[in-house]
């Protein structure tokens, strides 16, 4: 296989139900202008076996990392960073994202030679119940108070990333409190930073999967004491 | 000897190392000069109202800003105590974290390196 200048990492646990179609949507919006590698965080299904027949290369945990997207992303990132990919998509499995929206985040990453863009769903927070937007809105807030960093959707998972932000970006978090720390990493390392509005697409499927509104006291919790922490020693 | 020369004696020795690591640190690029300068400050704030303490104390006291009588040598023995217990606590969770960190870092390569292997 001819590897790419682009690859898209997507973080999986027990998605056997929607990753086929998932992987569909990238190969037809993508052609043949991007890997995929799909992170199985030691899935119970076939989650694997699926995504590998769809063609996508498959990094299996030997553990469940029990905390959300984080370590799955975390070691998809290192994976494109040793592969020496120019640019990387990170997006969920559910099938909260569309392809088309990861390729416009990543077409606005080049054409404003940005470091990392992220899709936001709050720039058009349609089809957000209001309850996820005020989760949302409380995190982001958290998130700027903490860290500095101003943007509208600090916990979206779909961001595209030049090979500058992948190398120079180091995540100490594996819980869900990293989409909130890779913000703040690339602040510290003088990345610039934008934002690119996509549709969040929500089933029934991509609710149940979801994170639970009360995650976001544990991530509020593990932010700060990460960033009072992190005052005092290296 | 005075009170507050004994906790001069015990906790300038717990200032003095924080201080030492910060700037050793610093100047080996181990941490962001912020965070180093931030954490140099706290040390020498937290060493100047020891050296300071008992002006500091006597100005409180005259102002009725205290209630309490002077620092007994129980006082003087528990504030060392906490300056300690904070940074083993701070040490321990410093090496806890690097070593989950490690754990982490090394599941992660495994996780490349063999499905590498299963292409």
């Amino acid at each position: 296989m001819t590897k790419r200048e682009t690859v898209i990492v997507i973080p999986a646990y027990n998605e056997a139900p929607v990753i086929a179609k998932v992987l569909e949507d990238i190969k037809k919006t993508f052609a043949d202008t991007a890997d995929v590698i799909v992170v199985d965080d030691a899935s119970t299904d076939d989650t694997g076996e699926i995504a590998r027949a769809q063609g996508a290369r498959v990094i299996r945990h030997i553990l469940n990392g029990g905390m959300g997207a984080g370590l799955p992303t975390s070691t998809g990132l290192r994976a494109a960073e040793i592969e020496g990919y120019k640019y990387v998509i990170t997006m969920d499995a559910d099938g909260q994202h569309l392809a088309a929206d990861a390729k416009s985040t990543l077409l606005y990453l080049k054409k404003h030679g940005m470091d990392m863009v992220i899709g936001s769903r709050l720039l058009d927070a349609t089809g957000m119940s209001a309850t996820k937007q005020l989760g949302n809105w409380g995190l982001t807030s958290i998130t700027y108070l903490l860290f500095g960093v101003r943007v509208t959707d600090s916990q979206s998972g779909l961001r595209a990333l030049s090979r500058r932000a992948l190398t120079r970006i180091k995540l100490r978090s594996a819980g869900y409190e990293f989409c909130s720390e890779m913000l703040w990493r690339a602040k510290q390392a003088h990345l610039k930073i934008a934002e690119a509005p996509i549709q969040a697409i929500y089933t029934d499927y991509s609710r149940g999967k979801g994170q639970n509104n009360w995650n976001g006291f544990t991530i509020v919790r593990s932010l700060i004491k990460r960033r009072l922490l992190e005052i005092m020693y290296e | 000897m005075s009170k507050y020369t004994i906790l001069i004696i015990l906790t300038a020795p717990i200032i003095a190392a924080g201080l030492l690591r910060s700037v050793v640190s610093l100047k080996l690029q181990h941490s962001v000069p912020a965070r180093a300068y931030f954490r140099i400050g706290l040390w020498v704030a937290a060493l100047l109202v020891i050296i300071f303490a008992q002006p500091l104390y006597e100005t409180l006291a005259q102002n009725g800003l205290t209630a309490s009588d002077d620092l007994s040598i129980f006082d003087v023995a528990q504030i060392a105590m906490i300056l300690l217990v904070f940074l083993i606590a701070m040490r321990a969770f410093n090496k806890s974290e690097t070593a989950e960190l490690e754990n982490r870092r090394l599941h992660q390569e495994m996780s490349i390196i063999l499905s590498k292997q299963r292409k």
